[in-house]
Formats: structure tokens, C-alpha cells, sequence
């Protein structure tokens, strides 16, 4: 079992009883039962080690476990590896072939079309037609399944600012894997572990030594989940704010044109607690002159899910619902005009909710774009 | 205990009269409510046989007169962080998750006082008030976790209570079911003080779920501070500390919190300290005592109060502790919780052994007296010490609250054998020295049995007035009162006629 790894983690957990994890779990404030906490869960896991839990039930607890976005909130607020600990967690019930039917249509679609939304593999690239990239540089652009299908607009600008700054890039094109984030953490290791052979391969016969993504979800997978299930993949892997975040404190930049704007910035779980990415939207957004950065009260490690991750979405859409409201309206009592953030997964959740608060939603990819010359 | 054929009948009753989405048996859930924070045997678990979430009184009430039919034991479960074992279902039955309890129904800013439901945490509700300028001062370290209605229910200890006071000085109102169902509204309304009829609120505080479901609580609260400093004195004694803080409250200061750490206590409470600079606070040697304490109000008088006390303890052989990361490193435990990412302390520190406290109340003078029995009471028992803290919790006074702390081997049978008898001891050692067994965790399962030392006939009392609102034992029951004995108290409630 994968849990056996974290057995000793899972024993501090019974072992310690201190709940801090609840409070802030946007799944936990919406349930409101303790199975639904991290907490609980590690005395489940302990259950299903232990051999207490029928198997009869494991159907139930899977339901329970796929019911989280695996934000990391109960992993921040802790000490023990929660986020990865349920992880395992699900791993264990899948291989136990306990799959939920809708995580395996976007797996199968990964491996059939190379995303998860089961759209075709060929309509990756349409925005990338009239960009020139550079076949030579050792920095690949990777830019994801979401924002290629849904926002290649946005991924036009962001080659377009890279390139303003002279960031030249390669691009694979229609021949883009996806990075397979949602076999990981919805349990599905095996296939994970090809998704990431093959794409090891793709990546090193292209001759690159670092991957650039805008999407959190991408760069985490890439950055801490391969690594983890495959040595050989060594390739360096940022954010597109961390370089533009570290050209402006080496002073290769400054923003000159005003964007007159009252902005509140939302940290994608992915990025901010989970990567360790907070400070750089800040320099970022500080560094633009007319934006007057209103934080909200949940930010940084403490930010607050949006409800998308962990293939929540594709299991319970009212509570993804619920969460994704939480957080707009917080986010609405800053009196913000703007809710930036910068995560497409993000953004499509609140998208769709967006209307009914008074507050509009952009990428601080847009922002940058506003600003620079 | 209920045979599978019995829990099924009831299960289905309760699922018919408060909905399926309110009742669950299945083992996982079950599990769930199995341990608190007490230390206890690794392997140990006490699974309920049914858990139920009521979402409002109406259905807790429904809950409570259909366990009564049955006669199956109720058990609530709200922070799951006490240490007594409160929540734990030593005898099966339903455990009652009082989450559901979590709404802020009004705060009411002209009288200061917020009404809310008991299942909402102490952390939620003063992020609601702070949106008011308000706050509720009872802070415990659990509030991340712990719940308003547990902070009736356990009288638990709240970091500023040298200046505001705790629970008892709360609590204006609550809504409870008893234990036969029954909703009363007991307490006085906003208003701070009573003197009509027999006072009801104070024998549900501290009542640890015995007397029936804490569900709604009306709540003195305060306006925020506007500043606050925070300041570390060693001493070379416990008793020199002491008296230094006594000299500071007739000094006419008003201390906002005031906690004595002994020497080996400060290492806990400075994990954060290590974990950033790599090391162990720098402490003189000759150092056995710090006083931590902090000052609020406005800016002119907070720093005014904070150099007085300097100046006073001082003049008492006190010295400032200079390593300002070290009195914050405090200070991030005991209350601001902003620990480093990822390294929160409590389980940080528990992946060996599990924290434990003997949670004792002794008069001032014979706290020195307290400290070298407990050295001598953990060694005893083989329990490797943690080390000692004197809180003070009553406004306004040196009013010792102590947690003598060790370290309990909960893989080791011999080591948890070891803390039972540890806790008993310094049980008794507090009665034969004028104080009291429990001051914040409550008797809960461990003391049951043992109470009688301290209380005397006193306890038969207790039980006669827990008859009164659970006439049929089926509140929490093997906590605070031993079952047998209550099995033998005769009482009948006496039905009105037709």
C-alpha cells in the first residue's frame, strides 16, 4: 500500500488530535463532519491499514476522499504531508478499483487526446500560429491543456511579453503532452508514470533544459510530482512571474505605464501555498504604477481554495460551487474592482460564478500586459 | 452495550425523524470520533455505534428524547481537542458532532454581546467580530480548533484570562437540550449579572456533556485592543516570579496574560525559536523561571504599563529576557498560532511521544511545594518531564492554574499505564495541598472514580443534579461520574397529569 510510507505521519496525526487542519479545509466548513476533515481522514487511513474498515465501505470512503482539492490548506496548517498523504490515500483505493467513473473519463481522455477535457488534441495549438519560437533555445514554453483550450489568447500575450523581454522559447506544438496532473492526484499512479516517461522523452529529444509554464497546476506536477516517480526527470521548471518577478528586482524592468486599477490578488492553491510562489505576484503588482493592491484576509499560506483542484470538479460541482463562492465573496468585500489572479484552473471556476458579485476577474498576465511597453 | 439488531432499530428511527443525510453507521465515520487529544494507547479506539450531525436545536432535541426511549448513551464531539477524554465513547452509542452549531446569529454591537451557535471555533468567531472592531476574549491554544460550546462544557483555560476572566465571566445565556430532550433557555439574557431564581449556567460549565447539549450561547464580548506589547522576565525561581507578578497587580497594572514557565517548559514553547535559528534559546543558567507577559489598550498606556513592569521585576532580581525571537516564538503559541508553514508545533512535536498535563489548581504559596512532588511523581511513573507552566485564569488576581507537563510513550503500554498513574497521583497530591485536581481539562474519563477524593458526599450531590436533567445516565456517560454509582440514585421524574 502507498499509505505504508506514511504510516508514521498518519500515527503522529491519531497520535496528536489537534484538529488545526479543519477549520480552513473548504471542504470541512461546507460538510461539516469530521470525515471530511484531514484529521479524519488519517484515522481512516489508519482504519484501512489496520484492516478496522470493510472493504464493503471503501467505496463510501472513496467518495469521501475524491470530495477535496487537494488544496493543501490541512498540509500548511500541520507539519505531516497531508496533501500528499491523501494522495496516497486515493492511490491505495484506485489500485483497489475503487475508480471514480467521471476522474477516468478525463484520464482516458489524457491518454487518448493529450488533455483531460476530452477536446481534440489538434485545437492545443491554434493559438500559437502567427507566433514564431525558436526551435534553438534551451527554454521550453509549456502551456497546458486549460489554457490552451480555453484561454489561447492569454498564452498569445504571455509569449508576446517573454519575448518583449527577451525570452526566446521553443514550443512543441500539437506534439504537447499533457502533464498528466490529474492522474497523479486522483490516484491513478501507473498511468501517471507513463504520462511521465513519455513526456520525459518528448522533452529531452527537443534538447531543453528548463520548462516555463503559466499554469500552476503544470508547474507543480512538473517541478515536485515527477521527480518523485522518475529521477531522470531533471529538467529546471518555472512560473512565468518568477522570471518576470526576478527581472524587475534586478531592475531589467520597470513598468512605466499607470494601470489605474483596485485590485484584490487570489493565490492559486498550486502556486502560492503549495509551490511556494507569494511573494512574486506582489513585487509584480507592486512594481505597476496606479494598482492599489487590496489583500484580502486569507492570503499567502493561509489563501483560501477556489474549489477547482484535485478533480473535485469533476465529482461534485455543487460543492466546488459552494467553495468558489466562499472565496469570491471574500474577495468582494475588499471593495476590489478586480479579483486577479493567475491560474487558469482558477479562473474557469470563477468564471462562471463571477457575475453575480461585483467584482470582475483577471489574469495579472493581463495586468502586465496594460503596463508594459 | 446494543446488539447490531438494537442500533439498527434506532438508527432507523433517528434516520426518520431527522433525515438520512443526519445519521451515519458505517465503521469509517464511526472511527472518526474515536480519540481526542488525550494521550491514550496507540491502538487504542472507542467507536461509537452511531454518529449523528444534527443542524438545529429542534433536531437535537428529536435526537436526545429518541436515545431516551432507548436508553443508548450520547456523546458530544465538537473541537475533539480536549485531554480528559470527554468525547471519547467509552460506551459506545451515538456520538453527537456539534459542528453543525456553527452560526453567528446576531452581534450586537450596542450591548456588546454576540449570540451564536456552540459548534462555531473560538479562531471562526473572533474573525466575525473583528470585522465589528470586536473580540472575544477567551483564547485557548486549541481555538484553531476548539469550539465556544466545548469552552462551556470543559472550562477550559484561555490565555487572557488574568484580564477578562473566562467562561463563567462570559457566558451570558445559552440555549441547551438536557438529557431528556427537554430545550431550556438558561442564564440571563445580555444582561451581565442576576439575582433572580437558582443559577442554572454554572452547572452546565464545566458539565463535559453530562448534563445534556450545549447549543446556543449568548457572549459578553469586548472592543479590540488597539495595541500590544509583549515582554519575557527570567528569575531564578518559580516563587520569586510569583511574587513579582503579585507585586504587579498591586502595583495596579492590568495585566492582559501572565504565564510562568519552569526552565525545561520553555523549550516546548520555543519550537518555532528552533526551528528558525537552528538552536536553543539562550538562557542564562542561573535562570529557573520566566514570566511571560503582555499588555493591551492604547499605545501611551501599554507602553507605560510595559516599562513599569520592567522597572518593578526589576527591583525584584527579574531580568529582561533580550532574545525578543524567543518571547515571540512564545507568543506564536500561545496565541498569534503563526507558525512557520508547514511546521505547525503541535505535531511537529508529537512524532515520538504524545504531550500530556496533569492540570492542577494549587493556592500560591504552595506552588514550589507542587513543582518538586511532580518532579518526583513523573520519575516515579517513569515519565520523562516536560516541564511546568503556572497560568493565571481568574481576572485580576494570581489565580494558578498549572499544567505539569510530560512526555507519554503511547506506543508503550508501560509508559500510558504510567500517565494514568500519574495523573492520579498528582490528583491527590493537589487535594492534600489545598487546591484542586482540575482546572481546565475537567475530570472526563480519567478521573472518574478518584473525584470522590476531592469532593467527598459533595459528589453524591452532583449526581442527584445530574439525575435531575438525565434521569436515564445517557449523557456522556463513565465521564465525571462513575456509572455504577449513579445506577444506584434513585429518580423518577414525575409526569404532570393529563
Amino acid at each position: 500500500m502507498e499509505l505504508e510510507k506514511f504510516k508514521d505521519a498518519i500515527y503522529t496525526c491519531n497520535r496528536t488530535r489537534c484538529g488545526f487542519c479543519r477549520e480552513e479545509c473548504p471542504v470541512f466548513k461546507e460538510k461539516k463532519l469530521e470525515s471530511y476533515a484531514c484529521r479524519g481522514k488519517m484515522l481512516i487511513a489508519r482504519g484501512m491499514l489496520e484492516g478496522i474498515i470493510p472493504e464493503s465501505e471503501y467505496e463510501e470512503i472513496a467518495k469521501i476522499v475524491n470530495s477535496c482539492s487537494i488544496c493543501g490548506s490541512c498540509a500548511a496548517n500541520c507539519a505531516l504531508d497531508n496533501d500528499e498523504i491523501l494522495e496516497a490515500l486515493r492511490a491505495d483505493l484506485v489500485k483497489k478499483g475503487f475508480v471514480d467513473e467521471n476522474h477516468l473519463i478525463g484520464i482516458n481522455s489524457i491518454i487518448e487526446k493529450e488533455n483531460p477535457f476530452q477536446l481534440d488534441r489538434e485545437d492545443k495549438s491554434d493559438w500559437a500560429e502567427d507566433i514564431g519560437f525558436s526551435k534553438q533555445s534551451p527554454i521550453l514554453f509549456y502551456a497546458g491543456c486549460t489554457d490552451s483550450l480555453f484561454y489561447p489568447e492569454r498564452l498569445a500575450d504571455v509569449v508576446k511579453i517573454l519575448k518583449k523581454l527577451g525570452i526566446e522559447m521553443n514550443y512543441l506544438g500539437s506534439d504537447e503532452p499533457c502533464c498528466g496532473e490529474l492522474m497523479h492526484t486522483t490516484g491513478h499512479w501507473v498511468k501517471f508514470r507513463t504520462q511521465i516517461e513519455k513526456t520525459e522523452k518528448i522533452f529531452r529529444e527537443t534538447g531543453v533544459k528548463t520548462i516555463v509554464t503559466h499554469c500552476p497546476g503544470c508547474l507543480r506536477t512538473f517541478r515536485d510530482k515527477y521527480s518523485k516517480f522518475y529521477e531522470k526527470f531533471d529538467f529546471e521548471v518555472l512560473h512565468v512571474i518568477q522570471i518576470i518577478a526576478k527581472k524587475i528586482e534586478n531592475g531589467e524592468i520597470q513598468f512605466k505605464k499607470p494601470v489605474n486599477m483596485k485590485i484584490t490578488y487570489h493565490d492559486p492553491c498550486h502556486l502560492g501555498r503549495l509551490a511556494g510562489i507569494i511573494e512574486e505576484p506582489r513585487i509584480i503588482l507592486n512594481a505597476i504604477p496606479g494598482i492599489e493592491l487590496v489583500e484580502m484576509n486569507h492570503i499567502g499560506y493561509q489563501s483560501h481554495c477556489c474549489g477547482a483542484g484535485g478533480g473535485l470538479m469533476a465529482v461534485d460541482y455543487e460543492l466546488v460551487g459552494n467553495i468558489s463562492d466562499s472565496r469570491l465573496k471574500e474577495a468582494e468585500a475588499t471593495g476590489a474592482e478586480y479579483l486577479v489572479t493567475i491560474c487558469p484552473s482558477c479562473e474557469f471556476n470563477f468564471d462562471k460564478v463571477i457575475r453575480n458579485y461585483n467584482i470582475k476577474l483577471l489574469d495579472l498576465m493581463d495586468i502586465i500586459d496594460m503596463a508594459i511597453e | 452495550m446494543f446488539n447490531k439488531a438494537q442500533i439498527q432499530q434506532i438508527t432507523q428511527k433517528l434516520r426518520e425523524e431527522l433525515g438520512a443525510d443526519r445519521v451515519f453507521t458505517q465503521v469509517f465515520h464511526r472511527l472518526v470520533y474515536s480519540r481526542d487529544w488525550s494521550p491514550r494507547d496507540a491502538k487504542e479506539a472507542y467507536l461509537p455505534d452511531i454518529v449523528v450531525r444534527p443542524f438545529s436545536i429542534e433536531e437535537a432535541s428529536k435526537m436526545v428524547k429518541i436515545c431516551n426511549e432507548f436508553h443508548i448513551p450520547i456523546v458530544p464531539y465538537a473541537g475533539g481537542t480536549g485531554m480528559s477524554g470527554a468525547s471519547v465513547p467509552i460506551y459506545g452509542g451515538i456520538s453527537v458532532d456539534m459542528k453543525g452549531f456553527d452560526e453567528v446569529k446576531e452581534v450586537d454591537e450596542k450591548n456588546m454581546t454576540v449570540t451564536c451557535g456552540a459548534g462555531i471555533t473560538i479562531l471562526r468567531l473572533n474573525e466575525i467580530l473583528a470585522e465589528y472592531g470586536l473580540w472575544f476574549p477567551h483564547d485557548p491554544e486549541s481555538k484553531p480548533a476548539s469550539t465556544v460550546g466545548s469552552a462551556v462544557a470543559c472550562n477550559n483555560d484561555g490565555t487572557f484570562a488574568i484580564k477578562y476572566g473566562r467562561t463563567p465571566d462570559f457566558l451570558l445565556n445559552a440555549v441547551v437540550v438536557t438529557g431528556t430532550g427537554q430545550i431550556l433557555r438558561i442564564g440571563h439574557r445580555k444582561a451581565l449579572v442576576s439575582s433572580t431564581g437558582l443559577k442554572l449556567l454554572p452547572l452546565f460549565i464545566g458539565s463535559e456533556g453530562t448534563l445534556g447539549l450545549v447549543c446556543e450561547t449568548t457572549l459578553r464580548i469586548y472592543p479590540l485592543p488597539k495595541t500590544r506589547q509583549v515582554a519575557g522576565i527570567l528569575f531564578k525561581s518559580i516563587n520569586e516570579a510569583m511574587k513579582a507578578l503579585q507585586r504587579l497587580l498591586q502595583a495596579g497594572l492590568s495585566v492582559e496574560s501572565a504565564h510562568i514557565n519552569c526552565g525545561r517548559r520553555l523549550n516546548f514553547y520555543t519550537h518555532s525559536f528552533r526551528l528558525k535559528h537552528n538552536r536553543d534559546p539562550d538562557i542564562p543558567e542561573w535562570a529557573d523561571a520566566v514570566l511571560f507577559i503582555s499588555f493591551n489598550g492604547d499605545e501611551d498606556v501599554v507602553n507605560f504599563s510595559k516599562n513599569y513592569a520592567l522597572k518593578v521585576t526589576k527591583e525584584l532580581s527579574g531580568e529582561q529576557l533580550k532574545e525578543e525571537a524567543m518571547v515571540e516564538s512564545w507568543w506564536n503559541s500561545k496565541h498569534t498560532g503563526s507558525f512557520i508553514p508547514f511546521r505547525q508545533k503541535w505535531p511537529d512535536s508529537q512524532r515520538e511521544k504524545k504531550f500530556g498535563a496533569a492540570d492542577l489548581g494549587l493556592p500560591v504559596g504552595r506552588i514550589e511545594e507542587g513543582y518538586k512532588r511532580y518532579l518526583e511523581i513523573a520519575e516515579k511513573n517513569g515519565l520523562e518531564i516536560l516541564g511546568m507552566c503556572v497560568y493565571n485564569e481568574k481576572a485580576n488576581c494570581i489565580s494558578p492554574s498549572i499544567s505539569f507537563a510530560v512526555w507519554v510513550d503511547d506506543k508503550d503500554p508501560e509508559s500510558v499505564q504510567g500517565w494514568w498513574n500519574y495523573i492520579k497521583e498528582m490528583s491527590y497530591m493537589a487535594v492534600d495541598l489545598e487546591g484542586t485536581m482540575s482546572t481546565y481539562w475537567g475530570d472526563g474519563q480519567f478521573r472518574v472514580g478518584y473525584n470522590r477524593y476531592e469532593h467527598g458526599e459533595s459528589l453524591d450531590t452532583m449526581m442527584q443534579i445530574k439525575k435531575i436533567f438525565d434521569p436515564n445516565n445517557i449523557m456522556n456517560p463513565g465521564k465525571k461520574f462513575d456509572l455504577k454509582e449513579l445506577e444506584k440514585i434513585d429518580f423518577k421524574i414525575e409526569k404532570k397529569p393529563e
